[in-house]
């Protein structure tokens, strides 16, 4: 501090030390209870009023009932003693101060009217005869002081314990100001306050050690129910081994049998052939001897030697040119389906971990992934609070008291899913995945199992969420190029009698070389062709939604199966299934090669789980509803009952919470409101149809703001319809009647519009329904063009999708839009009565519902809207009530 | 009178050493309780650039109670009568001992920039103030015209 601040601060304190009666230096200052001081005597004294025993303050004028002690029992003001016990400075100069700059003090005028000026001259003071404030200044503004009351403190110059040392310190501890003594006092007290604390720590502790123990005990019982896992494990694995050998001994038994076979019969043929040679050998014989001695022979003698001896030749030529070669057409194929089996290894099995997972999450999580990360993290134990599991319902308080199980299902019967299995969400950390794809390979070099012969690709509609759940057998049948060992054997030809298994035996040429089964094969078999190098491909959805990929046949981390439409197949309708499922399948891969799969199951919605409403204006009742909305705060459902000019809200449960707005015109109230809209501050923005503006709401249901008019202006509406917010808290706003979007800012202000009447790109007829999604693309139902346009959040065109029709991805009369946050856009196509979703580049995904009044049938769509869990909200018009899929 | 409490000492030195603007009050030569005020007439009010001559008397009970403050000069306002009494709570009821001669004179520069006929003494000058604001500031106009210029010289 430079010298010159040092004596304007002490000056400071000389005025403060001056008693605004006396306008003296304080004797004996005394404090009144309304915190203002002044000298005991004679000024306090003086002030007494000897009737009453009252002293009515002059500077704030609040009463105060004198003790009976009179003013010397008022408490001193040790500050102001304190500031009067410092040395005064340059006396001289000081003395000056205090005559030229004292501040008179003042009262406090009874109506806060004072207000400091530069010149008295300026009207300011109060109004007359009923208070009368004081202007309290300087000439010629040469120095302005405030004053006392609203001075501001002066530092601190004496300790601020005993008041009195001025010789000071800073306390590291509280910044106080404190003398040596005081010093060592408070230190004192600090370390008996450390003390404290440190018991209060000790005593804590055994909290942590219990909870280690708890701990430790936990990890025991891990490990034991792991190691009974492992145990089941290597049993299922240890029977099926023993399957799958028992199978390869069948198998070469099989291979043994049929080589037995093919050498008894070719003995046969041998024999028959040697027979044949010797019978032919000594007919040359005899006849050469027999023509040799000719004159013996007779001329009818000669006639049947040569009739013999053609009648042999003719065997012999006609002998050598087809027996020995279809002798050696028979074979041996040992077809494997390898992949199927492959895949089925690397699907089978599933470890369940059963219970609240124990780890820290982040909360913000689709169940999907919530779940599947809980039940890889719930092998650590972690301290942190447990995240609420959708899948269990106990509820705990703290996770280290959590259980958790662990079973491992292995299907005896393969291919029967358990009801239990189908509700299990069943999830393998992808290592997992690849440990039991590298077993499969293990495993691919035996042969098959005995479990009847084969059992061909599988093609059963699969439960949802089921991918692991079960064991998956395939065949060793069915494929033949894509065998791992095929080989062939040619039979030993050369056998002289005619084959016995002629019909066994195809040509080459035979477009299905299915010999195997119906040659070999005790049991029926199921076959199921391919052709030959045709990938076989899966089409797998991860439930969690994190990952897709789509198999070939060297891609093999299988975990789900597509639902497949085509029952089991087997040997006559072979051909016929090979050519719907090929198609199918490739359909499936090309369309999801490079698509993220939602999420959300919109595949598998179509019966609404929560449906409620009905005609009518009380709770739960709604007449025309119109927009939803879904709040990204708490997951609430704001409905627009259109016709009851009010918003009902909801739980995402469907429970009833609460409702506002009544019919009129005033802020507050809708005249037929349509869209609504929930910003991501939670405020609630209403379109409020036929008043031809926009309300925006607080949480609380009160209006904060209305805008718009009736025109077509910018920043008018003509009866707004769809409202969206992007998460800048722009408003998008349907104005339906201009046939254009107009965007506000958060408090009305007009931002910008665009679009017009026609149909051509970005040109609208009835745009009714708009959302954003979450990279900021604006689509519009462009209602009257049946198509969903999309713009950017700068209105420029990006492209459309949909047109007039009732085929999948056609529109009739589209209207709420919706959008998740993987940006799959759900559409309430109300012309078709059903709900379409698209892709995020408006490619058709799926869609469910139908016209009626029944679960999952609508009449007249209008708003839709998509809760945090994944479900829609439908807003069902003419069944004047709400279904959530 | 037994000397000269030091408040009023202290008062007046400060008084002469730095005035008010558009405000002096000298005290008498032989009774330093009496003073001898002119006061400014506001600018943009009817008492523009008119000089108001009152009298202040510090009584024995002061600054216990209220000093004594009269115009001299004629003066048309609601609040202040013929006889150049003053209405103005600081001065009767509301007195207290943290207020100054110097706010005193504060104060009552500022009742006549904001007279208040609602609260009148003198109810001719309130009534028409109330009904007729516009003649009412004339006549304060001219009131100050006549009676606040003439004695231009006595005071500058």
């Amino acid at each position: 501090m430079s010298d010159e601040e040092m004596t304007y601060s002490s000056r400071h304190i000389e005025q403060l030390l001056q008693c605004s009666i006396c306008l003296d230096r304080f004797k004996t200052p005394k404090l009144l209870p309304c915190q203002h001081t002044y000298c005991q005597s004679p000024c306090l004294e003086q002030l007494v009023n000897p009737r009453t025993r009252m002293i009515r303050c002059p500077e704030c004028r609040a009463d105060h009932l004198v003790p009976r002690g009179g003013t010397g029992s008022y408490p001193n003001n040790i500050t102001i003693m304190g500031f009067m016990d410092l040395p005064r400075l340059a006396q001289g100069v000081e003395s000056v101060a205090t005559t030229t700059h004292r501040d008179e003090g003042g009262i406090m005028p009874t109506k806060k009217v004072d207000k400091p000026t530069d010149s008295g001259s300026s009207g300011m003071m109060s109004s007359v005869c009923c208070s009368a404030g004081y202007n309290d200044d300087f000439s010629g503004g040469s120095s302005y002081e405030a004053p006392i009351v609203v001075a501001p403190p002066p530092p601190r110059t004496t300790c601020s314990g005993c008041f009195r040392n001025s010789r000071l310190s800073a306390c590291n501890h509280c910044q106080q100001q404190l003398c040596e003594a005081c010093c060592r006092q408070h230190m004192e007290q600090v370390k008996v306050e450390i003390e404290r604390m440190i018991y209060r720590i000790k005593r804590a502790l055994p909290k942590i050690s219990s909870a280690i123990d708890d701990i430790g005990y936990k990890g025991n019982q891990s490990q034991q129910k792991c190691q009974n896992a492992k145990t089941e494990i290597t049993d299922i694995f240890e029977r099926h081994l023993r399957d799958f050998e028992a199978r390869q001994r069948f198998l070469m038994a099989e291979v043994d049998a049929f080589l037995f076979a093919e050498l008894e019969n070719l003995r046969i043929q041998q024999e028959n052939l040697e027979v044949e040679l010797a019978s032919m050998a000594s007919f040359c014989d005899s006849s050469e001897s027999a023509i040799g001695h000719g004159s013996r022979l007779t001329d009818t003698e000669l006639m049947q030697l040569h009739e013999q001896c053609q009648e042999n030749s003719d065997t012999m030529q006609s002998f050598e040119g087809s027996q020995i070669r279809r002798a050696g057409l028979r074979q041996i194929d040992v077809k494997a389906e390898n992949q199927l089996l492959t895949d089925a290894i690397a699907a089978f099995g599933e470890v369940e971990i059963i219970g609240r997972p124990i780890s820290a999450h982040i909360n913000n999580r689709t169940d999907g992934q919530r779940s599947y990360e809980s039940r890889l993290a719930s092998r650590l134990v972690d301290l942190a609070r447990p995240e609420r599991s959708l899948y269990q319902s106990r509820p705990t308080s703290r996770n280290i008291d959590t259980d958790y199980a662990l079973s491992v299902i292995g299907n005896q019967s393969p291919l029967a899913v358990s009801p239990a299995s189908q509700r299990r969400q069943t999830y393998l950390s992808s290592r997992d995945q690849h440990l039991s794809a590298d077993a499969a390979d293990l495993y691919d070099s035996r042969s098959g199992r005995n479990t009847g012969g084969a059992v061909s690709r599988v093609p059963r509609r699969r439960p949802r969420r089921e991918h692991h759940s079960d064991t998956r057998i395939a065949g060793i049948m069915g494929g033949d190029d894509t065998a791992y060992s095929r080989y062939r054997r040619r039979s030993l030809g050369g056998a002289l009698s005619p084959p016995r298994e002629a019909d066994d035996l195809d040509d080459e040429e035979s477009p299905l070389p299915l010999t195997r089964g119906q040659t070999f094969s005790r049991d029926p078999l199921q076959i199921s062709p391919r052709n030959p190098r045709r990938p076989i491909r899966y089409d797998i959805a991860f439930d969690n939604g994190s990952s897709t990929e789509s198999l070939d046949d060297d891609n093999s981390s299988t975990s789900r199966l597509r639902p497949n439409p085509y029952p089991n197949t087997n040997n006559r309708t072979q051909t016929q299934t090979q050519s719907q499922t090929q198609p199918q399948n490739q359909n499936n891969s090309r369309s999801n090669r490079g698509n993220v799969e939602p999420r959300n199951k919109y595949n598998q919605k179509g019966r609404a789980i929560i449906r409620f409403g009905s005609r009518g204006n009380g709770q739960h009742e709604f007449t025309w509803p119109r927009g939803v909305a879904v709040s990204p705060i708490d997951d609430t459902i704001y409905v627009a009952d259109s016709s009851n000019h009010r918003v009902q809200v909801f739980d995402n449960t469907g429970r009833f919470l609460r409702s506002f707005g009544s019919y009129g015109t005033n802020e507050g109230e809708f005249d037929c409101l349509a869209g609504i809209t929930v910003n991501t501050l939670g405020q609630v923005i209403v379109s409020d149809r036929y008043n031809h503006r926009i309300q925006v709401f607080d949480h609380n249901c009160s209006c904060i703001t209305s805008f718009g008019e009736e025109g077509s202006a910018e920043g008018q509406l003509n009866y707004p319809w769809g409202i969206a917010c992007d998460n800048m808290g722009f408003i998008y706003v349907c104005d339906k009647e201009n046939n254009r979007i107009q965007v506000f800012q958060s408090n009305g202000n007009f931002v910008r519009g665009f679009g017009e009447m026609g149909s051509r790109d970005g040109e609208f007829d009835n745009p009714q329904y708009v959302a954003v999604s979450p990279d900021n693309k604006i689509y519009i139902s462009d209602s009257s063009n049946h198509r969903i346009q999309v713009f950017s959040m700068y209105g420029d065109f990006l492209f459309s999708f949909g047109s007039s029709g009732t085929q999948n991805g056609q529109l009739k009369y589209p209207r709420g839009v919706a959008i998740d946050s993987q940006g799959f856009v759900a559409v309430s196509d109300s012309g078709n009565n059903r709900v379409q979703i698209f892709r995020p580049d408006g490619t058709y995904y799926s869609m469910f519902g139908s016209w009626g009044n029944e679960n999952g049938q609508f009449k007249a769509l209008e708003g839709l809207a998509i809760l945090a869990n994944g479900n829609i909200v439908v807003s069902d018009r003419e069944n004047h009530r709400i279904q959530i899929f | 009178m037994a000397g000269l409490p030091r408040r009023i000492l202290k008062e007046t030195q400060r008084l002469m050493q730095e005035p008010v603007p558009g405000i002096s009050a000298i005290p008498d030569d032989n009774n330093a309780r009496y003073f001898h005020v002119v006061i400014k007439g506001p600018s943009e009010s009817p008492y523009h650039s008119g000089l108001f001559e009152l009298e202040l008397f510090l009584p024995e009970e002061y600054p216990m109670s209220a000093p004594k403050v009269r115009f001299m000069t004629k003066i048309y306002h609601p609040n202040i009568d013929k006889l150049g009494r003053i209405c103005l709570d600081i001065l009767k009821d509301k007195w207290s001992p943290a207020l100054q001669i110097r706010t005193v004179l504060l104060s009552i520069q500022a009742l006549l920039s904001a007279p208040n006929p609602d609260d009148p003494l003198d109810n001719n000058v309130a009534d028409l103030w109330k009904c007729n604001e516009q003649q009412a500031i004339e006549t304060a106009k001219d009131w100050t015209r006549k009676y606040a210029m003439a004695k231009n010289n006595n005071i500058q």
